[in-house]
């Protein structure tokens, strides 16, 4: 890494995570990574027209970046190698976001208040850190309170397709999010690199207690909730399994609290009258 | 007798596979199974899963088997079967595609989707390998070819489409959880009909075996007959993979198991294909359905077979009893010009070429044409050089590989040392966890020469056999299609550098590691072109060159060695680079007829020509979007091999 004396006026951000964090902070990039891509799975908030697309995310365009004369390039996982080339651009910055050795969820936070030093935004990020606390600590109390002091476990999920789940277990965004509303995840998994394990759909029979929480988009809905097995899980019969909105799980500290806040409505939603 | 003991071993391994699934007691189980109400969640599952899944996986395995054996009795060809045909990456293809451009529709009906690419991948084998080819080799190396071209596509799809195309891993795994009994419902009747329409056949593919000259001659209307059974094996082969996504090596092994038990007649091979297939299946996804309850990860059938199969087909092979097989050095030069005009035209194209790539380029979505910058020129020399580099030595390979197994259609993929230095990379980065940039070199010197070292065993075990030559290939290709597919189907995002790597890319590359290629390359170019005159001799045959007083003993393996390298270094810089060494050495022959001194030359220069070209449109055509080289340069190499070979059959 080089030392970075004056905030950055041009920078170029070639990781999802890292471009929806700069952009919270009220920091437009001149450049950032499949914007398409972006506006598709990350989707908030939206990336300003103006913007320069700079390529795929693992196959950046060089010449494209050295067009737009960045005074920074900001890289995440999975582009180190990248690092030598784009130096002779500008400066880089290569983020460690996801790591099995570390937190994610509290390397999120760092991450992003590191970024706010660098853009002279401390206040701001700050600020938006107390506030995200504020607001899910109140979640959390409402929740505790409408389940009578005693909330339940709760699993998120993606489907993978009509047969396999993946399952956020430790060191995963939604587990983060289960924790700050203070919930527990009601199908641990070992910590992984992406906090992610690919299990059968199966497996979710043995879950006794708790509700299951899946992220959309399911193209296979149809089917698969038609199928005798689902309509035999014990969850499904009891009705314990909700659908939450489209929502990026690799993203940035503030992400946890888009997630958090998904998963509280539904519960609420849920709650016992 | 053999029935009664097939059929007793089927059940064994049905009940042992339901075992697996960890069933309610036995009693419990046979009263659901003939039909009683279940009481709870086990039992739910019991009916609906677990006995689907075990009658999945021997259906699937049997249509398998049955395809296989049809293939191989039609096309009088032991290696042919969905896998080694490329049928099974144009199934892939179809259902990807699908997936990326009609998302419901290729929900509803994928079926519909990996038939088409099924159809499409026999299609372009026929036309690259002509009737006459099916029945031998070159049936086996033009299936390699397509199915490296169909599945350079479908990762290209993968690529672009990363999100999207992600869920299709475990598909494209074989996973046989999958399957409902909605899906067996449209699989029995299939394969129902297929086994009743096979054993009407099996007079006629009784008859062929006298060949296809004497079955026509007694009447076998050969015109209607063969692509009937040809489409039924295919049809067969896209329903059981639209259902459980390929399972490599049944088709291919069932038939032969068959056989060496003792099957002789057309009918018996393929009943006992069939049942064979059916039970190696369940054996499979047995141990898949174990190894996922003791990973944290799904493990899948379609991973496991390529573990189990590949030995077991290398051990039949040795086995194989048989003298060298025929097959002639049909040269596709039709014109006698000087070589030393050609190649300075040549290099004269590729000398433009190079200007273009250093001087042409796109900046937010406007083309110019300017001296390049300091910083342009520094990112454009490297990457234009190690492509130019990789396309001669690929292109050297490639040449002296044909001659060596006097078959034009070889390639330096067919002999498994590009798929080892591929497998070695996604081994590292996938399970151990490395970093693409630090593992590429290693990891890739390593599989390159540990498949080089296969390689050269078997061709000592086996001298003459190119069966055995393009084997290693063959079973490293499946292992790395399965390894990939597993690491699609885990979700990290790991396996997205892998893909733009196996694509070839030369983004990585910078000034040294270009150079280092380029002069790693020269040595073994002026190595092969001193040693010209073996090859020419070689061409001829290894008894023929032998009485002409070259060493055999020690100019294959030397060639090997060659070929090998050359191969290796290519990928260990910029990855997968497939038909680059298929295509050039073609190209340079229909320019001019010549010695293997002449036609090295031009072979390597156009091969520079070719990545050169495709490393430029890659960095243009769809900018700021780039495509990785080798893909570009598999599809105009790909393209034109199967325009240029089925022109001139007509």
């Amino acid at each position: 890494m080089q030392t970075i004396d004056a905030a950055p006026e041009g920078v170029v951000v070639l990781n999802w995570a890292l471009t929806e964090q700069l952009l919270s902070l009220g920091v437009e990039p001149v450049g950032a990574a499949d914007i398409d891509g972006y506006n598709t799975w990350v989707v908030r908030p939206p990336i300003p027209d103006g913007v320069s697309d700079t390529g795929l995310r693992h196959a950046p365009n060089f010449e494209q970046i050295a067009s737009l004369s960045p005074d920074l390039i900001l890289l995440g996982d999975l582009q180190r190698d990248f690092t030598p080339l784009l130096e002779r651009v500008a400066p880089v910055l290569q983020f460690r976001l996801f790591d099995e050795a570390h937190d994610n969820a509290a390397v999120s936070r760092s991450t992003f208040l590191d970024l706010a030093r660098l853009f002279g935004k401390d206040a701001e990020a700050n600020a938006a850190l107390s506030a995200l606390d504020e607001r899910l600590a109140a979640k959390s109390e409402a929740l505790s309170e409408a389940y009578g002091g005693n909330p339940p476990k709760v699993a998120v999920v993606r489907f993978a397709d009509a047969t396999n789940l993946r399952v956020y277990g430790a060191n995963s965004m939604a587990e983060a999010a289960l924790h700050a509303l203070g919930l527990e995840n009601a199908w641990p998994q070992p910590p992984s690199r992406w906090g992610l394990t690919t299990r059968p759909i199966l497996d979710l029979g043995e879950l006794e207690d708790g509700h299951v929480l899946y992220i959309e988009p399911l193209e296979e809905a149809d089917a698969l909730f038609a199928s005798p097995v689902w309509q035999a899980m014990p969850v499904v019969r009891a009705d314990r399994v909700h659908a939450i909105p489209p929502t990026w799980t690799y993203g940035g500290a503030l992400s946890v609290g888009v997630l958090a806040d998904e998963i509280a409505k539904v519960l609420l939603a849920a709650a016992p009258q | 007798m053999r029935l009664i003991a097939l059929l007793a071993s089927l059940l064994t391994l049905a009940i042992l596979h339901l075992l697996a699934q960890a069933p309610p007691p036995a009693g419990r189980s046979l009263a659901l199974a003939l039909g009683a109400e279940p009481a709870d969640f086990r039992e739910v599952v019991f009916v609906n899963a677990s006995l689907a899944r075990t009658t999945a996986a021997a259906v699937v395995g049997a249509m398998l088997g049955l395809a296989g054996s049809l293939l191989q009795q039609l096309l009088r060809n032991p290696l042919a079967s969905p896998t080694t045909l490329g049928v099974a990456s144009g199934a892939w293809l179809g259902l990807v595609a699908g997936t990326v451009l009609a998302p419901a529709a290729a929900a509803a009906n994928g079926v519909l989707f990996a038939f088409g690419g099924a159809v499409l991948a026999g299609a372009m084998v026929f036309a690259i390998a002509g009737p006459r080819g099916m029945a031998g080799l070159p049936a086996i190396l033009a299936g390699m070819a397509v199915s490296l071209l169909l599945g350079a596509l479908a990762r290209a799809f993968v690529l672009l489409e990363d999100q999207r195309a992600r869920d299709l891993g475990i598909w494209a795994a074989g996973d046989l959880g999958q399957a409902t009994w909605a899906d067996l419902s449209l699989l029995l009747p299939v394969l129902l009909t297929g086994l009743l329409g096979a054993l009407a056949c099996s007079r006629a593919l009784t008859l062929l075996r006298l060949g296809f000259d004497v079955a026509s001659g007694r009447g076998l209307a050969l015109a209607f007959f063969a692509p009937v059974v040809g489409l039924a094996a295919l049809g067969l082969t896209a329903s059981a993979i639209a259902a459980v996504g390929p399972i490599a090596f049944v088709g291919l092994l069932a038939p032969a198991i068959a056989r060496l038990a003792g099957a002789a007649s057309s009918r018996d091979e393929l009943i006992a294909a069939a049942g064979l297939g059916a039970a190696a299946l369940l054996g499979t996804d047995a141990v898949a359905i174990v190894s996922t309850g003791w990973a944290a990860q799904l493990i899948t059938s379609g991973a496991i077979a390529p573990l189990i199969g590949a030995p077991v087909l290398i051990l039949l092979l040795l086995q194989r009893r048989g003298a060298e097989l025929p097959s002639s050095w049909i040269t596709s030069a039709v014109n006698r010009r000087p070589v030393l005009r050609i190649a300075l035209s040549l290099a004269a194209a590729l000398a433009l070429t190079s200007l273009g790539a250093l001087l042409v380029g796109r900046q937010s979505g406007s083309w110019s044409v300017a001296l390049p910058t300091a910083l342009e020129f520094g990112f454009r020399w490297p990457r234009a050089l190690a492509a130019a580099a990789a396309g001669m030595a690929l292109a050297i390979a490639g040449s002296v590989l044909q001659r060596l197994l006097r078959n034009p259609l070889a390639s330096p993929d067919v002999i498994g040392v590009s798929g080892g230095a591929a497998f070695g990379v996604v081994l590292s980065v996938l399970i151990l966890g490395i970093s693409l940039g630090d593992a590429a070199m290693p990891a890739a010197a390593l599989g390159a020469s540990t498949a080089l070292g296969a390689l050269l065993l078997l061709a000592r075990l086996r001298p003459g056999d190119p069966f055995v030559l393009a084997l290693t290939g063959l079973s490293l290709a499946a292992l790395l299609e399965a390894l990939l597919s597993l690491g699609l189907a885990w979700g990290g995002e790991e396996v997205f550098s892998l893909l733009g790597w196996l694509s070839g890319s030369t983004l990585r590359v910078g000034g040294p590691a270009a150079l280092r290629l380029t002069a790693l390359m020269l040595p073994l170019i002026v190595m092969t072109l001193l040693l010209a005159r073996w090859l020419d001799l070689l061409t001829l045959g290894r008894f023929e060159a032998a009485a002409r007083g070259v060493p055999v003993a020690l100019a294959i393996p030397v060639f090997l060695v060659i070929a090998g390298t050359a191969t290796g270094v290519a990928t260990a810089t910029i990855g997968l680079a497939p038909f680059v060494g298929l295509a050039a050495p073609h190209i340079a022959r229909l320019l001019t007829a010549s010695s293997a001194r002449g036609e090295l030359c031009l072979s390597a220069l156009t091969g520079a020509l070719l990545m050169l070209a495709a490393d430029w449109i890659g960095r243009t055509a769809l900018h700021p979007i780039q495509l990785p080289v080798g893909l570009v340069a598999a599809l105009l190499g790909g393209t034109y091999m199967v325009v240029a070979l089925s022109l001139r059959r007509r």
